[in-house]
């Protein structure tokens, strides 16, 4: 019928406009999944140029380079907080620490006293658990889930009170005869009873003493394990102060508006650069991280839903009275009308500014601004950022950026020396740092 | 074992020494009547499970126990009293009273 559309024929046209759209949210997770990867190599790419800006900035803690940090970065806390003499004086903290254990005879004599072979404490222990053996088998061969009682009541001895009547009467006897058996050369539980009273004795004396000697031996182990740690915090204090030093500095920089740090920084270009590059990187990740928000994200969470709206239509239409009507060709197509080509320009748009921002690594054209965001560099002013907070605050402030990137404001800056700089930096990658 | 299993391998070991059981038997005391598991009238010789089971506990109280004691140091009449905190398996009680009998025998009070 003309201009007119079957239901069975809608059905078919709802069925492709929802393959369209799961294609499109299959589409989606993938550019999420694969940022998830992204991230993870920017944020291994940030920490490199972090620790490259760090070390250039504090190649060691000494006060001269302190003082230059300071004088570059402006971060004021190091005059008070001042991590030289904190490290000096955790450095003669832990030499006196050392000092003092090296004077402590437990530590002073552990070869003497320790050696797990030569050792006073270890053979004396060897002679008292040699002694106290024979005892222990005493006790062994005594065992038995009845003896604390034949001791208690004394059997085998004129104390022995219980009456024949008694049922204990008969299993004191049978348990006293198991004994008695272990004890061959005893000729009746009385002896026995002495033999383990006094095994008991002597067991006990000697633990005592091997309780003694453990005490010794674990305090010595101790006291030497307290000095291998102090040793340990010794040889790092260095590394662990400037590394301490050149952490909050950086963080100081990241944190602080590049506008302001830049020109602190244009009397060493080198590092000028090496912080651009960092401050570019961190930028880069939050740029990403919107876009795939603003894109991909919103698209997971409206596509789900018009998956569920089609499905009710495909379930409404084809119910047998809906399916066998007759429905205007005009409204079906309005509302079965292909959206994979809209879907597809903006995967494509998003994948091309989503790579234009991934790949950029042009640090040095940030010198040629005096006020930036990162945003307007890496494209040139030609992707709207406006759903990113700072560009959107930044476009509040410099409307004629919104117009496409302005003419900079410097054009003074040698290239070739930007491109060394930062190819000094990833050649020193594995560069240790100089802790002295 | 529990006590009724206890109490009926008891009297058989006794009725195979010569004992005519009376199970449940009210023996007057001076410090209380009290019911024996199994007791021979005529023999004065008979056996108790103390277990809580039983509620023997509340009867048998340490004076009973020390009346039917000095009775038996007297020798005027014999109960194998079984006073563990739980009935022994059936081996170690009829190893028990199989030598109570014995005593009983060596003693004259049973023939």
């Amino acid at each position: 019928m003309n201009g007119m559309y079957a239901g069975s024929e809608v059905v078919q046209l709802l069925r492709r406009q929802r393959e369209e759209t799961q294609e499109a949210l299959n589409h989606a997770d993938g550019l999420v999944a694969r940022h998830t990867n992204d991230s993870a190599e920017l944020a291994r790419q940030y920490d490199q140029a972090r620790y490259d800006l760090a070390t250039a900035l504090l190649p060691q803690l000494d006060r001269p380079w302190l003082q230059r940090a300071i004088q570059l970065t402006g971060y004021t806390p190091f005059h008070h907080q001042d991590p030289i003499a904190g490290r000096d004086a955790e450095r003669a903290t832990l030499q006196a620490q050392l000092a003092q254990i090296d004077a402590d005879p437990r530590y002073a004599q552990r070869e003497l006293h320790r050696h797990p072979r030569t050792g006073t404490l270890f053979v004396k222990r060897e002679e008292l658990l040699g002694h106290r053996k024979p005892w222990a088998e005493v006790l062994d061969a005594a065992q038995h889930e009845r003896l604390e009682r034949l001791l208690e009541v004394g059997y085998g001895t004129d104390a022995y009170d219980v009456p024949f009547w008694r049922l204990s009467y008969y299993q004191d006897w049978e348990a006293g005869d198991q004994i008695l058996e272990k004890f061959p050369g005893k000729s009746g539980f009385g002896e026995v009873r002495d033999e383990v009273l006094r095994a008991r004795e002597t067991v006990s004396t000697f633990d005592q003493e091997l309780d003694t000697l453990n005490r010794e031996i674990s305090a010595g182990a101790a006291i030497e394990q307290q000095r291998d740690q102090v040793a340990q915090a010794l040889a790092s204090v260095d590394q662990r102060w400037l590394d301490f030093a050149r952490v909050r500095m950086v963080e100081h920089l990241m944190t602080v508006d590049p506008k302001v740090i830049k020109p602190m920084l244009a009397s060493d270009p080198n590092l000028q650069l090496l912080y651009l590059r960092a401050s570019g990187m961190i930028a880069k990740g939050r740029y990403l991280e919107a876009m795939v928000g603003e894109n991909a994200g919103k698209m997971r969470q409206a596509l789900p839903e018009q998956l569920q709206k089609i499905d009710r239509d495909i379930a409404k239409f084809s119910r047998p009275k809906n399916l066998n009507a007759w429905w205007p060709r005009d409204v079906i197509d309005r509302r079965t009308k292909s959206r994979r080509d809209r879907y597809q320009k903006q995967f494509q748009r998003f994948e091309t500014n989503y790579h234009t921002v991934y790949v950029y690594d042009d640090w040095s054209r940030a010198r040629a601004y005096d006020d930036f965001v990162w945003w307007y560099l890496m494209t040139d002013g030609r992707v709207p950022g406006h759903y990113i907070p700072e560009v959107a605050v930044f476009e509040q402030h410099h409307p004629e950026w919104a117009q496409g990137l302005p003419a900079a404001d410097h054009d003074d800056w040698d290239d070739s020396a930007a491109a060394a700089a930062i190819a000094s930096a990833d050649d020193d990658q594995t560069r240790s740092v100089d802790a002295s | 074992m529990n006590e009724r299993e206890g109490s009926q391998r008891l009297r058989q070991i006794f009725e195979a020494a010569g004992c005519s059981i009376v199970e449940g038997f009210r023996l007057p005391l001076a410090a209380g009547e009290v019911s024996l598991d199994g007791w021979d009238p005529a023999r004065r010789i008979g056996y108790e499970l103390i277990t809580t089971e039983a509620g023997d506990r509340a009867e048998f109280t340490p004076e009973v126990i020390a009346e039917l004691e000095a009775k038996m140091r007297a020798a005027e009449l014999f109960v194998f009293l079984v006073d563990e905190a739980n009935i022994p398996s059936a081996g170690i009680l009829e190893r028990a009273a199989g030598r109570f009998l014995a005593q009983l025998r060596k003693q004259g009070a049973l023939a």
